[in-house]
């Protein structure tokens, strides 16, 4: 009876473990990809972006960089890479200016954020 | 992480099912469950010992989401005869009385040959010498001589009643009855053993007696 109990409470605890961490990933990537959207989606917006654009990227910038070591600790480092580099040339684009580079980082980004939402979230098609 | 836990818990069903479908003779001497507890926990340990890019916790969630499933199991199988009945399966008589059961042994997609095999490994060289031969739960063959002591058949286990070994040895739920209730017992439920031999000798214990045997 006790071994049971134990394996209960052992059951138990990785169960919620398993779901306030896929809360949290989740939630970071949803504010993440919240972002993403009110970002420059082409050339001709890039070129007429608002001063905010700027402290977007930079907001975005750091968020990745702030939850990276989590969702890596999780997801592994395989599933986490594309987003990384993804950001890295989304930042350089749009230091440097390159509109047209720039909307397809962004959108490789959000790609890349949308498959590691499903991998972490409680998806169908994670699970299958 | 949630993807893993889920498919851990999908994968292990699976196994378990996949197994039991597979038939006795694939197990070995231990339990299904242990079997694919085993198999999963081999092979998810290794995983990232062999690749570090892959998380540690890709490695502890699973083992931890199965070490416990599997003591749950095996809880709940000595609590409920027809949970163990399900995931394990029940003994299945291959020979009864010198008589091949041919039925029992297609059902167990068991060959006369290995059969033959079975008794010559133990020292049995006829068919007819053999009074029961049975396949048991862990694919075992248990061979009982005509020279030997009567068996003893496990008829009523924890309260659940095996109305096909009732059958087996030619008995009805009318005989049970009456020795029931010459022994002022009114359920199944009310009694942990009941075990008959061919001579007909009955060994019964009643639920209250096992009741605070242990320390």
């Amino acid at each position: 009876m006790k071994s049971f109990i134990f394996a209960l409470l052992m059951l138990l605890s990785v169960t919620v473990f398993v779901t306030v961490n896929a809360k949290q990933t989740v939630s970071h990537i949803d504010e993440m990809l919240t972002l993403t959207e009110i970002l420059p989606q082409n050339k001709k917006e890039f070129e007429n972006k608002s001063p905010e654009a700027e402290l977007t990227v930079l907001k975005l910038t750091e968020l990745w960089e702030r939850n990276f070591p989590m969702i890596s600790f999780t997801s592994g480092y395989e599933n986490t890479n594309r987003s990384d580099e993804a950001i890295g040339a989304l930042s350089m684009y749009f230091e440097n200016g390159n509109g047209s580079d720039f909307t397809v980082a962004l959108a490789d980004f959000r790609d890349s954020l949308a498959r590691l939402r499903i991998l972490e979230g409680l998806h169908w098609h994670g699970i299958f | 992480m949630a993807v893993i836990f889920i498919r851990t818990i999908l994968i292990y069903i699976l196994l378990l099912a996949v197994m039991r479908i597979s038939g006795k003779r694939q197990i070995g001497e231990i339990q299904i469950s242990e079997l694919v507890t085993t198999f999963l926990l081999s092979d998810i340990a290794s995983y990232p010992l062999t690749n570090p890019g892959i998380p540690l916790l890709n490695a502890v969630i699973p083992i931890f989401t199965i070490i416990p499933l599997e003591i749950i199991l095996s809880f709940l199988t000595t609590k409920c005869a027809r949970l163990k009945n399900l995931l394990d399966g029940k003994p299945s008589i291959v020979i009864l009385h010198g008589k091949i059961q041919k039925k029992e042994l297609e059902r167990m997609r068991l060959s006369m040959d290995d059969l033959l095999c079975e008794l010559r490994l133990k020292s049995i060289s006829s068919v007819d010498d053999v009074d029961y031969a049975i396949l048991e739960q862990n694919g075992q063959i248990s061979v009982f001589p005509k020279s030997q002591e009567p068996l003893s058949h496990a008829l009523i286990i924890d309260g659940t009643l095996n109305t096909k070994l009732l059958k087996q040895i030619g008995k009805n739920k009318h005989w049970l009855h009456e020795i029931l209730q010459s022994r002022n017992i009114r359920e199944y439920r009310d009694i942990f053993l009941l075990s008959v031999t061919d001579s007909g000798d009955i060994t019964l214990i009643k639920q209250e007696q096992t009741k605070g045997d242990s320390p």
